[in-house]
């Protein structure tokens, strides 16, 4: 067999068969289309007849009997519909598997088809009716009535050089053979090749030849439609073509044989002239080993340029430098074109969505559109091989759980067709790929009952959580893997494996979903594997690489940097008003144990997830060549693989989700939950109310808490006394302080007829009426915003800076203010023994604030910032009241409430919860684990509840101890 | 430990030549075929984490080489610091290469049929899982061992229930 002609035949059919896929659906689409009826119809034909030529004959079985089937509906002008095209999709599918045999092993490999080509043949029969055999004949006597019909599928220019050149009928063109057939203009070889093909499978035809296969193929063109033993008889008569065809064979093996020296020559001759069609000359076939093995050694390369550099730059002559850069430039350019010859067209894998859409569509009555953008996208061949698998299931997931049926859309006011879409683009050295269906989305709600049943989440995180975390459950292996999951939320089964696959290949994949709306998938994936850019860290004087794609951002961190938190003795670092978990590189990797927060962040951006990694230092990104590390790290999933730097040094990569879950931020939830927890004390507890002042050009913020009147009063009301300056304030004689003298400002002159503001404090205890006033120069407003503190102050007077409407604000300590008039404000007077009070609280914030209140209310006071720690201090403090915010990490108020309450030990602690939020009841907290539930923002009026509740409290233990206790199991 | 009589199939390795080792006071043996080379003391990366076996990464002209410590994995005490070694590179079956760390490399000996005898049961345990076989000269007991059975007693988790699926490649 020739191997030219093969090699052309194969590129050939598999650029027809490439869209044959497409063209028939669009078929099913608009079964009138008659044009494209016949662009199917000839491709097949094309395939049959070459396959004739080249005696391939499995493939001319399959190919013939679709060919059949498909003139016959060309003919009686049938009506298309998805049974048939389902059959000849099938056809073309088998067509491709010889084909794909046919170009790995040179030979036809060994499928039977025969059961395909006798549904084929069926149907056929089916389209024909009773009067197939008629219509053959009908079609027969046309075509030898016609010059060249034959050849029809050809442009007129190519018919009439035949013409010109006397090959009227097929025999002819086969006597001509395939050089001269090459060299009529305005033929190409590959015309040539088509009609030479074709004139072989015309000669076979009935009543148009002169070779003895004639009567063999009238047997096999009639039976067929005739007997209920067809198929065996078509077994029969093809078991011969074998045979008969040797005759075949041979004519055409001397057609080609012939030409061969003339084409040596021809070729030479004709060489400059027939650039006209470049493109067949302008690819070769390479083994893909051989381009990895290429991409290694460049990768080598690029490591040698990067000492070679560095020792250049380090001799400090010129000329070498000169030399040095050359090779710097051409190493990279170098680098740049062998990835590309690695890159292909994500088309390469999206091409068989259609296809997958329409069998799922087909099956679940469904009907589905796939809108593509950006398929000319190109990836490295190996992501886009690990991309192959998990874009499948998502897409089967999307068309069989996220797109409803017709009728459920239509109901919805939704076109009955869904419409899948999938659009790839490229983003500064990563592909973003989108999967979106407009189907009936996701219930973040359903997941999360499912999360906290399968105890992937506590029932206070579920409620916590926002809408998006939710949704990322669908990856966690938890949850998906369970079948119920399926049924319900419609995508799991292996949505853990579609993250783990593209994860695998250094990508991350998030969903977003709208009830009714619809539902879409993200994946960011690398360009290219084999060379990174990668930013260069150091820890302990140990370097490591942390893959720049998934780097966000570099902060320097002073230790004493007033955006650090701790929580639970994590680190979190404030950034931008969120709190980014940080992992401290050297404790993690057991390097160091010290708990030191200086040096800088690197924040790591998954897509789902955001965290920092602490480092010692920086040193800048670098690009270097992934390589794998041994059989000793496959268990270490925070590492990615290894390189070598420019001085020779083997420095490990980091894979930023495997350090993620390593900091156990691993279930997503987590940490997006700590993010939105924080938001959350940002947004709902931390936004109060503050009065801004302006002194002497400085702006200051009181917070509203004991701030109980702003009074606007003529100068002369405030008297000057021995002691110090006072106001008579509804019938109470009370302490004025000018903030000015707080200051030690000078005070500001005021005009006698000019009135003054003046701040009254008060603690709200309405017993003990303790008031004061703040004398201050100009109120400016009275605005709520979150006391999100940046700096923090050695003066007592206040609490740090802030800035409220971009203008750096001081945040003035009320309770020190308060203090500073009567030093024993907060002393109080009638407690007979010290209650001690266990105060949880994780907000800074709160407290500075609440602390103060407590401790002038004479408590011993102990502190802890969550439930966890609240749990380790009451191993060795049995408090009388524990006073606990509700919102906490690790473990929130409830949970600790909870748990106490279970204690025998703290049976006669009362529990009280502080919230943020506003118009609390103690009923809507549940269990009646809380005794009472506070504001927290309302701290004016703490002191005297707390009070209160203890009064209650001493009653109760006193007088009706069985009550309280029953109160309490209630 | 019947298994470890097996891999030496005395027709084979009587001609078999065997680089000698020393680690601690005690000599081993590596095939030849087996040992690519043997390199001096190498820049060597410490991988944070990493099984206890594991020493480091060299860089051997351009390829990553894990390196496994020998003392640690037959339990002898860490070697003295600043003390000079040795590495030898070693491949597998898997195909990944290895580079083992001795005290001392000694010269090549042929594998004489008669002087080896199959590991002696007394013989510590972590011995009888590497060993196939010994031989005995004049003033000394050389301990053959199998470089992949030696690897596969570094990587934690091979011999547990993930058996099946670490295989080394």
């Amino acid at each position: 067999m020739d191997e030219e002609l093969l090699g052309e035949f194969l590129t050939e059919s598999n650029e027809n068969l490439a869209q044959i896929e497409q063209q028939l659906m669009d078929l099913e689409a608009s079964p009138e289309d008659a044009e494209l009826l016949d662009a199917i119809f000839r491709t097949i034909h094309t395939v049959k007849g070459s396959c004739g030529f080249l005696n391939l004959k499995r493939l001319e079985k399959v190919a013939h009997a679709g060919e059949n089937l498909l003139d016959r509906i060309r003919q009686l002008k049938y009506k298309m519909n998805e049974d048939i095209v389902s059959l000849l999709l099938e056809c073309a599918d088998a067509i491709t598997q010889l084909l794909e045999g046919l170009e790995a092993e040179g030979k036809e490999p060994e499928i039977d088809h025969s059961d395909l080509i006798a549904r084929l043949h069926a149907c056929e029969r089916m389209v024909s009716g009773e009067d197939a055999p008629a219509t053959t004949e009908d079609t027969v006597h046309d075509d030898s009535t016609r010059t060249i019909t034959w050849l029809e599928t050809f442009e007129t220019p190519i018919l009439e050089a035949l013409q010109a050149k006397n090959m009227i009928t097929a025999a002819d063109v086969i006597a001509a053979g395939f050089a001269t057939l090459r060299d009529i203009e305005p033929l190409t070889s590959a015309d040539a090749l088509k009609i030479l093909g074709i004139a072989r499978s015309a000669v076979d035809l009935p009543g148009q030849n002169e070779l003895s296969v004639e009567q063999e193929h009238i047997v096999q063109d009639k039976k067929p439609s005739k007997a209920p033993k067809r198929e065996a008889a078509a077994e029969v008569v093809n078991d011969e073509v074998p045979t008969v065809s040797d005759d075949d064979v041979k004519t055409a093996e001397v057609t080609p044989e012939k030409p061969t020296e003339d084409k040596k020559e021809a070729a030479q001759t004709t060489i400059p002239a027939k650039a006209k069609k470049p493109q067949s000359n302008a690819s070769i076939r390479v083994d893909i080993n051989l381009l990895d093995e290429l991409m290694n050694q460049v990768g080598e390369l690029v490591l040698t340029r990067n000492s070679l550099v560095q020792m250049v730059r380090a001799s400090g002559s010129m000329e070498l430098m000169r030399v040095g850069r050359d090779v710097d430039q051409i190493t990279e350019q170098l680098q740049e074109q062998l990835l590309r010859t690695r890159m292909q067209p994500i088309q390469t894998i999206w091409s068989s969505v259609p296809r997958i859409v329409r069998d799922i569509g087909k099956q679940l009555d469904k009907k589905i559109k796939v809108v593509m953008q950006g398929e000319d996208t190109e990836l490295d061949r190996t992501i886009l091989n690990a991309l192959k698998d998990p874009l499948t299931h998502i897409i089967r997931n999307s068309c069989d759980h996220g797109i409803e049926s017709p009728e459920e859309r239509l109901k919805k006011d939704k076109p009955a067709q869904g419409t899948l879409r999938l659009s790839a683009e490229q983003e500064s050295g990563f592909i973003s790929i989108v999967i979106h269906d407009d189907g009936g989305g996701i219930d973040a709600e359903i997941i999360k009952n499912k999360a906290v049943k399968m105890g992937v989440l506590t029932q206070d995180q579920a409620e916590n959580i926002s809408q998006k975390a939710a949704l990322q459950l669908i990856f966690h292996a938890g949850l998906s893997t369970a079948e119920k999951v399926t049924n319900f939320s419609g995508r799991g089964v292996g949505m853990d494996v579609v993250r783990t696959e593209i994860e695998r290949v250094g990508g991350s994949v998030d969903i977003d979903s709208t009830m009714g709306k619809g539902t879409t998938l993200r994946i960011r994936i690398p360009l290219t594997l084999a060379i990174i850019s990668a930013m260069v860290v150091a820890c302990e004087g140990q370097r490591f690489a942390i893959p720049q794609m998934s780097v966000q951002e570099l902060l320097s961190t002073p230790e004493d940097s007033e955006d650090w938190r701790t929580i639970a003795g994590k680190p979190f670092y404030r950034l931008r008003g969120k709190l980014l978990p940080v992992m401290r590189l050297k404790q993690s990797l057991g390097l160091s144990h010290s708990d030191q927060l200086s040096g800088s962040i690197v924040v790591v951006d998954l897509g789902d997830r955001t965290y920092g990694i602490l480092v010692d230092q920086i040193f800048g990104a670098e690009e270097i060549v992934v390589k794998p590390l041994g059989i000793h790290f496959q268990q270490l999933n925070f590492y990615g693989g290894c390189s070598i730097l420019g001085d020779g040094t083997v420095i490990p990569i980091f894979d930023c989700n495997g350090l993620a879950s390593m900091m156990q931020l691993s279930a997503e939830v987590e940490s997006v939950q700590h993010l939105e927890e924080d938001t959350q004390v940002g947004q709902v507890e931390q936004q109060e109310h503050s009065l801004l002042f302006n002194q002497s050009g400085m702006n200051y913020a009181i917070p509203m808490t004991l701030v109980e009147r702003l009074e606007y009063l003529k100068p002369e009301r405030i008297e000057r006394t021995a002691t110090g300056e006072i106001l008579q304030y509804r019938g109470e004689v009370i302490t004025v302080l000018r903030w000015s003298d707080l200051l030690g400002e000078a005070p500001k002159q005021h005009d006698e007829s000019e009135e003054i503001y003046c701040l009254i404090l008060s603690d709200g205890d309405p017993n003990s009426g303790k008031r004061m006033c703040l004398q201050v120069d100009d109120v400016e407003d009275i605005v709520e915003v979150a006391m999100d503190i940046k700096k923090s102050t050695d003066n007592s007077l206040f609490l740090g800076t802030t800035v409220i409407q971009d203008i750096a604000t001081e945040v003035v300590n009320v309770f020190e203010v308060v203090q500073r008039a009567d030093p024993e404000w907060f002393v109080n007077n009638e407690q007979d023994h010290a209650s001690k009070v266990l105060f949880v609280e994780d907000a800074q914030f709160f407290r500075q604030l609440i602390v103060p209140v407590l401790k002038n209310m004479g408590f011993v006071i102990r502190l802890a910032e969550d439930g966890e720690q609240a749990k380790e201090v009451l191993n060795t403090f049995t408090p009388d009241l524990i006073l606990t915010d509700i919102e906490m990490p690790n473990m929130n108020g409830m949970e600790l409430a909870t748990w106490v309450k279970a204690q025998p030990a703290f049976a006669q602690t009362i529990i009280v919860a502080l919230t943020g939020k506003q118009g609390f009841d103690v009923n809507d907290v549940g269990n009646h684990v809380f005794s009472d539930v506070l504001s927290k923002v309302d701290s004016q009026n703490l002191a005297e509840n707390l009070t209160r509740i203890l009064q209650q409290h001493h009653n109760i233990q006193h007088h009706q101890p069985q009550a309280y206790e029953t109160a309490v199991a209630a | 430990m019947e298994q470890n009589l097996m891999p030496i199939n005395t027709k084979e390795t009587n001609t078999a030549e065997l680089l000698t080792c020393r680690v601690g006071e005690q000599w081993i043996g590596f095939r030849v075929q087996q040992v690519r080379e043997v390199v001096k003391q190498q820049p060597r990366t410490h991988m944070p984490k990493a099984p206890d076996a594991v020493a480091g990464l060299i860089n051997l002209r351009g390829r990553v080489i894990t390196e496994l410590e020998v003392r640690q994995v037959i339990g002898l005490p860490s070697r003295e610091e600043g003390k000079s070694f040795h590495v030898a590179i070693v491949e597998t079956m898997s195909g990944e290469d290895f580079g083992l760390i001795v005290d001392d490399v000694g010269e090549v000996v042929t594998m004489n049929a008669d002087a080896f005898e199959p590991t002696p049961q007394s013989l510590e345990t972590v011995w009888r899982q590497v060993s196939d076989g010994v031989l005995k000269q004049q003033d000394r007991v050389l301990v053959l061992v199998n470089v992949d059975r030696f690897i596969g007693l570094t990587i934690p988790n091979l011999n547990t229930e993930n058996h099946h699926e670490m295989t080394l490649h």
